[in-house]
Order: structure tokens, then sequence, then C-alpha cells
């Protein structure tokens, strides 16, 4: 089957998933509640049953006020108002207090409903009582008239009367008695309408107040509640004492594939198990409160991200130099299965364990012991525990003043903290020229010129910036590209002393000069973290660090090492030790895969990488080692750029005219032998791009891509010849520089 | 006129090279370069840690993934995988428990950059086309799928 026709078919294949996948998703998906939505759920409640229950009450009132003369009525007994009255007032005060419970609500409706019964038993009653007493007043017709007025026509045919009769009590024939019950009606359904008004008003505010109050009360207990477990968190996790789960307990008793740190080396070594080993059960153990997540961006694409309001940011997603967007996570937290779930899966995945720590690996029984003596057995288990950052003696033992104006760099919280500081405009001093310095000093020049920030200072006592890994004229160059964009290198220098001065720390150098800095930034590398292998009795290599294994990252059987604390043989170039994320990931792929019982050797040469601002940016393979002899083979601008530029003709015209031909030029400069010739600055531009062999014994053993990329592999091809050449020239023709 | 020359720094020797001297084919013989593998092996078996596949071998529907894709390869009837409803559904029933890690946002670029890469791969070019410095460039292992942009899926958009 050709390549292209398994193209055609994965293609296919990944489309028709696509559309398998996307057809149920247009439909509706039920969507889980999040849990942080469930405490506010009582209070909506609630204020629906205070908005529904002051509803039914106002409708109420209305009822009442609608037939006035109703009420007029009733009241007509002596000795039957003040009780009816009584009995209202007292219902619309308990209402409220009945207002948030469900049931109680569909009770209170109830007794509206009795009270509307009672009146018409007391209209009933009325009538009863007055046919009896007509039968004794036969003289007392007006009175008569009046109570039987209950329809619409009735009472409009009263009220004509009470007309009629003005004109009559003008002409002095009017009945006093008739005049007076008039009076006293009007006066009755003034104080009616008062008192409804008044119940009403005070419902309102009884019910405004009572949904105030258990607002308030919900609120407060709610935000107490969330305040309380934040600050626990935040102490547990300071101290290093927060862990998920929440107890070792509720961790495996036993699993198959164990491994001993979060980093990358862990999750690429998981990748290489799930893919060999489809339903593998992975345990990860990290003493870290993350996921996994890789390095490089923190000090290189975070710092280009524009979105700089964001604190800290989401995800710490950075822009690619690809352009697309990703996250610092290898995957999103759903990815991964809760260790207590880790037994019962089916399908096997990986569970992290967070802040726990390993205290001993016992490879004969396989047993692994955590800090606070739980047991886990397992099949094969990897250590990559990766290295700590190291600090400057003076500094760590500094007084507390001193410290906390200290850092050094590793995790996304020394990123946030860092970027916090630059935002604040702060002068940042980095001491160390390596990788992690030097990237970060141009991340941060970069950072401060686009938000108008602080000084940047970088301090190291070498005498030039990644002195131990380009060679020296390269590493010069490279300090003054880096002081051109902006940061304040200082060579050849190193801290005696350091003082808190108020906001400040004094920095002494040895070379007499006095720096005055917001914080201090300490990258002098980091030491492979080897605490494990006292108590496991395993063996720590002297000169390099790091637990040494076989070519097969085997430290004992079903026991592997990978990463930074991995001090492992090469076939190729010997014993080494690589602090390099791509060598994680090799490294750890390769484990994972010895882990499924592979048996492979270290034979794929990793890679590393590095980019210092805009202009400068180089891959390297293999041993880049400054302490080896190098050749740099770079391209010269094309002839229009030099005929351009004068000083560089001039430059060149020290050239003998006779010579045409790499060669013998590279002999006849051989013969005038400069040594130590410092580069001109007619030359600064000429270390544009360019290839660097390291030798060893006449053997490529390293190379260095300067500002070349996408040619790793043939570099890797190169290095695993092992072969002398006589003339590395013709080699470098095979990296196409000029292209 | 510039002409290359050579400079001496001690043990460091730099030569600067124009163009036309490195116009010439070079002399140097290398082994042409081995292939990176592709989704199907030499032997006919299926490489679930290819790079093309964009982790999905690996993630919580690894399982589920696996077995709808052998189904499809090992399919005889026509069209081809029509026989395979079955494990697809079950796939898709699971890749819709998992929405952040088979639906991401911002897919549009991820995929891209998944189809590309694939590309690239089958391709067999020289150290590969990859220009994200986060991957492993021209990588002779079967790829290198953690520090891929679409760790987790290559889903073409339709």
């Amino acid at each position: 089957m050709s390549i292209w026709g398994v193209r055609c078919l994965t293609q296919r294949f990944i489309r028709q998933a696509y559309i398998l996948a996307n057809r149920r998703l247009l439909g509706p998906v039920p969507q889980r509640s999040p849990p942080a939505y469930a405490p506010l759920r009582p209070a909506h409640s609630s204020l629906y049953q205070m908005v529904k229950k002051r509803t039914l009450e106002a409708r109420t009132k209305l009822q009442a006020n609608k037939y006035p003369n109703h009420q007029v009525c009733v009241t007509k007994p002596s000795t039957t108002p003040p009780v009816e009255e009584y009995e209202t007032a007292v219902e619309g005060a308990g209402v409220p207090a009945y207002a948030n419970a469900q049931f109680q609500a569909h009770s209170q409706s109830e007794p509206l409903f009795k009270v509307g019964f009672a009146d018409v038993k007391s209209v009933c009653s009325a009538k009863d009582v007055l046919k009896s007493d007509s039968a004794k007043l036969s003289t007392s017709q007006p009175v008569l008239d009046s109570c039987k007025a209950t329809s619409p026509c009735e009472e409009f045919k009263r009220k004509r009367k009470e007309t009629t009769c003005q004109p009559c009590d003008e002409d002095g024939t009017a009945p006093g008695g008739g005049d007076g019950g008039d009076e006293e009606c009007e006066c009755r359904m003034k104080d009616l309408r008062l008192k409804c008004l008044l119940g009403a008003l005070a419902a309102l505010l009884a019910g405004g107040f009572l949904a105030w109050f258990m607002t308030r009360d919900t609120d407060d207990s709610e935000a107490k509640k969330a305040e309380a477990e934040e600050e626990e968190r935040k102490r547990r996790l300071v101290a290093g004492l927060a862990t998920s789960p929440p107890s070792s307990e509720d961790l495996p008793k036993h699993v198959p594939y164990l491994i001993i740190g979060g980093g990358t080396a862990a999750f690429s070594a998981f990748r290489a198990i799930k893919s060999n080993d489809a339903t593998a059960k992975v345990l990860m153990i990290s003493n870290e409160f993350r996921k996994p997540y890789m390095r490089p961006p923190l000090s290189k694409e975070l710092w280009y991200t524009p979105n700089p309001n964001e604190d800290p940011i989401k995800d710490y997603r950075f822009k690619q130099w690809t352009g697309s967007e990703r996250s610092l996570f290898f995957e999103p937290d759903e990815f991964f299965i809760d260790p207590e779930d880790l037994d019962d899966n089916a399908n096997g995945g990986i569970a992290v364990a967070q802040g726990f720590s390993v205290k001993k690996v016992d490879a004969q029984k396989r047993i692994v012991t955590l800090n606070d003596g739980y047991e886990i057995s397992y099949d094969e288990c990897l250590i990559a525990t990766g290295c700590a950052p190291k600090n400057l003696p003076m500094l760590r033992d500094a007084p507390p003043s001193v410290l906390e104006k200290v850092m050094v760099y590793r995790t996304p919280d020394d990123f946030d903290r860092l970027r916090k500081l630059a935002a604040e405009k702060r002068s940042i001093t980095i001491v160390g020229n390596g990788f992690i310095g030097s990237e970060l000093a141009c991340s941060l020049a970069h950072y401060s010129r686009e938000n108008n920030g602080g000084k940047v200072y970088q301090v190291f006592q070498e005498n030039a910036n990644m002195s131990k890994v380009l060679p020296n004229y390269l590493s010069r160059w490279t300090t003054a590209k880096m002081e051109a964009q902006g940061v304040c290198v200082i060579p050849n220098a190193s801290i005696r002393s350091a003082v808190r001065d108020e906001t400040n720390l004094k920095l002494e150098l040895n070379n007499g000069m006095t720096l005055m800095s917001d914080v201090v930034v300490v990258c002098v590398g980091c030491t492979p973290n080897t605490d494990l292998a006292g108590p496991s009795r395993l063996e720590v290599d002297r000169s390099l660090g790091g637990f040494v294994v076989n070519a097969e990252l085997e430290a004992r059987r079903n026991l592997y090492v990978a990463g930074d604390a991995s001090c492992f043989f090469d076939p190729l170039l010997g014993r080494r030790r690589v602090e390099h994320h791509d060598h994680s990931v090799v490294s750890g792929r390769l484990a994972g895969e010895n882990m499924t019982g592979a048996k492979k050797p270290y034979q794929h040469q990793s890679m590393f990488w590095s980019d210092l601002g805009p202009e400068i940016g180089y891959e390297g393979i293999g041993l880049v080692d400054s302490s080896l002899p190098t050749v740099g083979v770079f391209a010269l601008p094309s002839e229009s750029a030099t005929r351009v530029d004068q000083l560089s003709e001039s430059s060149d015209s020290d050239v003998p005219e006779t010579s045409t031909s790499s060669s013998q030029s590279s002999k006849s400069d051989a013969g005038a032998s400069q040594d130590g010739v410092t580069c001109d600055p007619d030359e600064a531009g000429n270390y544009g791009k360019g290839v660097i062999f390291y030798l060893k014994n006449d053997k490529i053993v390293g190379i260095l891509l300067w500002n070349l990329f996408n040619r790793i592999g043939l570099a890797r091809t190169i290095i695993n010849q092992n072969k002398k050449y006589d003339d590395l020239n013709e080699v470098a023709k095979l990296f196409e520089i000029h292209a | 006129m510039s002409f290359s020359y050579c400079k001496e720094y001690g043990k460091d020797k730099v030569i600067f090279v124009t163009k036309e001297d490195h116009a010439t084919p070079s002399t140097i013989e290398l082994p042409p370069p081995e292939k990176p593998e592709g989704v199907i092996t030499k032997d006919g078996k299926i490489n679930w840690s290819c790079p093309c596949l964009g982790g999905m071998a690996t993630g919580p529907c690894g399982v589920d993934f696996r077995e709808a894709f052998s189904c499809f390869q090992n399919s005889t009837a026509d069209p081809k995988g029509s026989d395979c409803y079955d494990a697809f559904t079950k796939m898709r029933d699971c890749f819709q428990k998992y929405p952040t890690v088979y639906n991401k946002s911002g897919g549009d670029d991820d995929d891209d950059d998944g189809l590309s890469e694939a590309l690239d791969t089958d391709a067999g070019s020289v150290g590969g086309q990859n220009a994200d410095p986060l991957a492993d460039v021209g990588n002779n292992g079967g790829g290198d799928e953690l520090v891929s942009p679409n760790s987790s899926s290559v889903v073409p958009k339709a």
C-alpha cells in the first residue's frame, strides 16, 4: 500500500469519524449542571416563593376593595365587626411567616378561602336576623331597604333615594334616623379603606424585610464558607500539604504502571505505555499540585502573548510560532481519571496523585513507599523526578528580608509572580548566562519595552552568554545582540553581597559595581532530584548526577529512569545526562516503550532549541559543548548586499585576491594563524545563518544549527554516521545554509 | 566582489562561504533518510504512536478509537467501513462524554496543523516541514504527539 493511499485512507476515516461524531452533537446534548450553581438554588427558590405569596395577597386585597358595600352589610350588626377585623389583621401578619415553606404556603391558601366562606355565612345570618326583626319593627321601613340592597341595581336605586331625600330634608320632612345611618356608613367605609391600605403596606414591608434577611443570611454564610475553604486551600498549598486526593488511602494499592514525577518525561512515558498497551492503567505521583505541563514557553512564548490584562493568563495559553494557540498543559483536566476510579476503569487511563512525595522504591519487592508510609505495589515503575533549580549559596542563606526579593524560575507560579513584577515596572536582575537566564532576559526586555517597564539586568561570571554551549566568538556576538535588545548585560561579575535597602535590594558585585534591583531571579542551572537514591539503594553518578541507568534506561529490573534525573548510557556518545525538553520527551517515550516490554536501547538523539528574541534562534543535537573544538560554516550575504556595504568590502579586501576557493582560502589563512582575533564590528552581520560542527577525535559528535530550521533530521543522520570528514565545508553544503 | 574566507579563534574555526561556493553538490554521501513511519507499519500493523493520529489512541476514548479504526482498516465491505457502524457509534458516544478533550475550541487552527503535520510526516521529507519549535523535528521514532499543537484532535472540519 502506497504512502499516498495510506494517507487517503486515514483522512477518509477521520472525516467519516468526524461526520459521525458531529451528527449527534448537533442534537440536544444534556449538560451536566455545574455543582457551583447548586448552593444558589435555595435562595432563588425562596425568592420565587416570596413573589408568588405577595401576588396572591395583593389579589385578595383588590377583591376586598372591589365590593366595599359587601363589607358595609357585614359590619351592620354591632357585635360582629370587631371580631372580623381582628381576624383579618392576624391573617395578614401571619402570611410572611410561612413565605419560605412550600407545603406551608400551600396550606396558607386554604385559610384565605375559609375567610371568604365565613363572610358568606355572616351575610346569611344577618339576613335571618333582619327578617325576624322586620316582623317586630314594621315602622322601620328605610332600614329594611338599606339592608336588602345587595345587588348593583338595588344599590343604584338606594343611591337615587338618597338623592331624592335631600330635597325632602330641605323641606323639613327628612327622618333624622335615616340621615344618621348614612353618615355612619360613609365613616365606616373610609376607615376600612385606610385599614386595608395600611395592611397592604405592612405586608409588603414585612415581606421585603424577610426577603432581605433571608438573602443576606444565605449570601453571608455562603461567602464565609467559600472564603474559609479558599483560605484553607491556600494555606495548605503554601505549606505543601495540599493533596489530591485528600488522603493517600484513596490511592490504589496496586497499579500495573507507576510513574514517579509529573513532568514532561512522565507524560511522554504515559503516551508510549498507552500506545503499546491499549488498556494500561497508569498512576502518576506528582509532588506538584498541577496536571502535567510543558516548560519551554515559560521563558519564551508566554511573554509574547498579547493579552496582558489577564492575570493570570487563563490556562496559560500562548501563541505558538506556527500561529496557532494552545495551552501550557498537555491535556485538559477531563483527560485524566480520578485515582479512586483507576481500578474500576476497564479502558485504563492515567490518574494523577497531586501533592504526594515518594520516599523509597523497593525494586526487589516492587513496592513504592510514600512519605506518609503508604505503600503501592507496581508491575513496572518509572522515576521521572526531574531536577530542582539551584540557588546561589550566598543568597540561599540570606536573611528573610533579602530572601523575599530573590526567586528561582521554573514553574507557572514563578511566571505569574515575575509577570506581576514586570507589569509593576520593577527592575529585575537575572543571575546566570544559561538557556533559562538568557531566554528570560530577552523575553523580559521585550516585555518591558512593550509595557514601558523597568530595567532588565543580567549578571554572570562568565564572559558572554551561553558560554558553555556556544564557541567563544559566537557567545560574545550573542551578548552584543542581547544588549541591542535592551538587556543590560554585566559579564565577568558575581554577587558578593546583597542587602535590603527599603523596597530595593542592593547588590554589590565583585567588580566594584553596585546594582539596585527590585527582584533577583537566579537561573544558575538545576540539580537532579535523586533523594530517592539512598533509601532505594540506587546508584547516582558522581560527576554528572542523576540515577545511573543503562542504554535501555533501566536502573533495576522493572525500574526505569527518564528525563533530567536520568544519567544514561548512549552507545554512540558515552554516558550522558541531558536537561532539555525534547530529551524528556524522547527518553520518556523510550522508557515507556521498554516498560511494555520493548527492550530498545537509546539510539534516537534528542535535540534542543532556544530563542533569544526575534533575531536569534538555534537548534542543537548531540554533544554541543563549547569545550570541544568547533568548525563553523556561515553564509555570506549575497553579492548585491555586499556591494552596498562598503565596510564589508573593505574588510573583504584583506583577503588575497587570488584566492577563489574556500579550501585555498582556508589554507592561506591557516598559515596566517590569527589567534585570539576578536570579531570586527563589520562582521557583526555575518553570523546570520550557519552550521557549527562540534568535534571529538575529529569526528562530528554535535551539530548546532544557527538560524536554520527543519534540518535536525539531517544533523541526526550525520552524527549517527560516526565518521571523520576531511572537508567539513562539503558537509555544510548538505544543510543549504544559503536557502 | 566577495570571496569565501576562513578565520581561526584558537580551537574554533569559522568559514564564511558565498552562495556560489555552495552551489556545487556536496561530495559527502549519506544513507537516505529513514522515512518516519506512517499509521501503517512495514509489517502491516497499525502504529498507534503515529503523530498523525493526534493522540487519539491514548486519550480517554483510545480503546474505542482503536476498535473503530481497526475495523475500518480491516474492512472488506463496499464501501469500506460500512460494516463498522457499531464501532463508530460507540466511539462517537465516548467522544461526547469528553467534550473538552475531543472538540477543542479554536479547533480550526489545531485541525489544520494536524493535517499539515500528517501530510509532512507522510511525505517523508528530510527533517519534516514542521516549523513548530516545540515539536520534535525529524523524529524517526514514530513522531512526538506530546508537544503536537493538536494533541487531541485531527478531525478536519466538514
